[in-house]
């Protein structure tokens, strides 16, 4: 009888033959295994690099679905599926130092653990948290932003992760140059923060970024496709206009005797929001409102309706006399009630923590849902909109932007005419008291759009909590006398921040 | 502006809950004894709706206020900033909760 077959005990004892192999032949087996790790790595990033796996980006045809649905953390998971080595030496290499066992067991551990896109909130990731919802229309500055949210240049996934990815997006982009995706979107990013072009150039020689040339060819991709966008929305006509003034500061680099004027610039920038809920119909009221318009200088003035003023806002909601009543508290003091409570509850002993869960929110009196709108951004305008022209001519571009202009000079059927319709504009509370001086101006005109009759101006609550916040400032903190007393509010704030 | 309205409303509030519980229960000092009371949740908003009408000002009290003879300018002072860190509260809860009533 044959011993058995010694082929079949190699398999059983491989690790023992590779071991004596390695220790006989060193450098052969060492090139032999590099050779064929390799080659195995190297496939593994050339799967990867192949389009369906949807990392393709073509930045003449970028849109912002693309960079809204990018991801860091899905790039992330199909990378470390696709190449498990590849990862896991990353791993062993980003931290050579490291003993292998701890690295192993610790770091693997943690990755598996993080969820992609959510977890703690420090750092910027938390300052852009607010613009980080998936939006169809953002900007491309809240893209971006939402970029750093999902995707961790700065927050959530851990340091290492982010060193992987871009090392192999370098492999990738190297191996396919239409395997460009996290190269597009750094491209972005660096135009959204005006980096210098010689920055960009040496990043995309390193391969973390697209070329210049790539960037603008996207940019101007993603210009028209907004400009369209705002063309569909303006047309609606269910959208609200909201603008502001912004400031820069041009400085020359020279400066000569003609131009030591100021260097700061006022523009004018603003977006679209689209109204949710609201029928075209629903706006169609500006005739209506006209008739009855303090402003209308066609009305007599012995039949002019009443001045308003904010007292007749008091008598929206008069206190419905059951709640008086049956706790003696007006709706005001049933919230302030409600607030001690809840504050008790938050803020003293673990035993009132208990209450938490059984606290009721006040009723609601006029509760409208609370939503999340679509809004593009609209093109900077060259306009200071500190003066009353300025708003005018704000207000026309504005609308000219979403493809409405004056009746009675377009001569294009398919463009809506806006004459019986009011449009809603949005602004702090300067622009409206400007607005209203324009409409007052603009009254006496001949045709609806001359006398800015579409016009309904409301003011963003936003700056109606800085200008409470102003009046508590004037009356509690301004006078000299309101800081003397030690139950002053200044002395509280001296207490609390020494 | 609306951190130094967040921090110090709410201190005023506590001490208000600090001076209320004194009041009802003359032996706490402080907040764990008063804890240590456990009040139920229906006494609390008892309590809470007593805070409202006594440490915060509101109409009938800044009258009453000013008919007085003898009269406590510090804690009408207290009272009214109160009320106005109240209401500033109130609006924001408002704007966020989408009530426009």
């Amino acid at each position: 009888m044959f011993p058995p077959s010694p082929v079949n005990d190699i398999t059983v004892n491989l690790e023992q033959i590779l071991a004596s192999l390695l220790v006989h032949l060193t450098p052969h087996v060492h090139h032999w295994a590099f050779t064929t790790v390799s080659h195995k790595l190297a496939e593994s990033v050339l799967e990867l690099s192949r389009a369906e796996y949807g990392w393709h980006f073509s930045a003449i045809r970028m849109s912002a679905q693309q960079l809204t649905d990018f991801r860091l953390g899905e790039l992330a998971q199909d990378m470390e599926r696709t190449m498990p080595e590849l990862w896991q030496l990353l791993d062993i290499l980003l931290s050579a130092n490291r003993k292998p066992g701890a690295h192993a067991t610790e770091g693997d551990g943690e990755d598996n653990e993080m969820e992609f896109g959510g977890g703690d909130d420090e750092g910027i990731g938390r300052q852009f948290k607010e613009g980080g919802k998936s939006d169809r229309h953002s900007s491309i500055i809240n893209i971006v932003c939402l970029f750093f949210v999902h995707s961790t240049l700065l927050g959530y996934l851990r340091l290492e992760i982010q060193k992987k990815v871009v090392i192999l997006s370098i492999m990738l982009h190297s191996t396919n140059q239409k395997c460009n995706a996290f190269e597009c979107i750094v491209g972005i990013f660096l135009h959204s923060c005006n980096t210098p072009e010689r920055v960009i150039n040496a990043l995309s020689q390193m391969g973390i970024s697209i070329s210049l040339s790539a960037i603008h060819r996207a940019i101007r991709s993603l210009s028209h496709e907004t400009h369209r966008t705002m063309q569909e929305m303006g047309q609606t006509l269910v959208v609200a206009y909201a603008y502001d003034n912004f400031d820069i500061d041009f400085k020359t680099h020279v400066p000569t005797v003609e131009n030591v004027k100021d260097t700061l610039t006022h523009l004018t920038s603003g977006c679209m929001i689209k109204l949710d809920g609201v029928k075209q119909e629903d706006l169609c009221c500006s005739t209506y409102l006209w008739r009855q318009s303090q402003l209308n200088p066609m009305i007599p003035a012995h039949l002019r309706p009443p001045n308003r003023s904010f007292l007749d806002i008091l008598n929206l909601h008069p206190e419905p006399q059951s709640h008086l009543f049956a706790s003696g508290l007006t709706r005001c003091q049933q919230w302030m009630a409600y607030k001690f409570l809840a504050d008790l509850v938050k803020y003293e002993p673990p035993y009132f923590h208990q209450f938490h869960a059984l606290l009721q929110c006040p009723e609601p009196i006029d509760q409208i849902p609370v939503k999340r709108m679509n809004y593009v951004p609209v093109r900077a305008m060259d306009i200071n909109q500190s003066k009353v022209s300025g708003n005018i001519q704000a207000i026309t571009e504005l609308l000219q932007q979403g493809s409405i202009e004056d009746p009675s000079e377009e001569s294009d059927d398919s463009i809506v005419d806006i004459s019986d319709y009011v449009v809603l504009f949005h602004g702090d509370l300067g622009t409206a008291e400007r607005v209203q001086t324009l409409m007052e101006h603009q009254a006496i005109e001949a045709t609806p759009w001359q006398c800015f009759q579409f016009v309904i101006f409301v003011m963003g609550l936003f700056h109606l909590k800085m200008a409470c916040a102003d009046a508590v400032w004037c009356i509690l903190i301004e006078p000299r006398q309101a800081r003397d007393d030690p139950t002053s509010l200044m002395h509280f704030v001296s207490l609390n921040r020494p | 502006m609306h951190e130094v309205i967040g921090h110090t409303g709410v201190v005023l509030q506590l001490d208000a809950w600090r001076v209320e519980a004194n009041k009802q229960y003359p032996e706490c000092e402080s907040f764990d004894e008063f804890a240590s009371k456990k009040p139920s949740l229906e006494i609390l908003e008892d309590m809470a709706r007593q805070l409202v009408t006594s440490h915060v000002a509101h109409s009938e009290y800044i009258f009453e206020a000013h008919c007085k003879a003898e009269r406590d300018m510090q804690r009408e002072n207290v009272l009214l900033m109160q009320q106005y860190f109240l209401l500033y509260k109130e609006l924001s809860w408002a704007m966020n909760e989408g009530d426009i009533g």
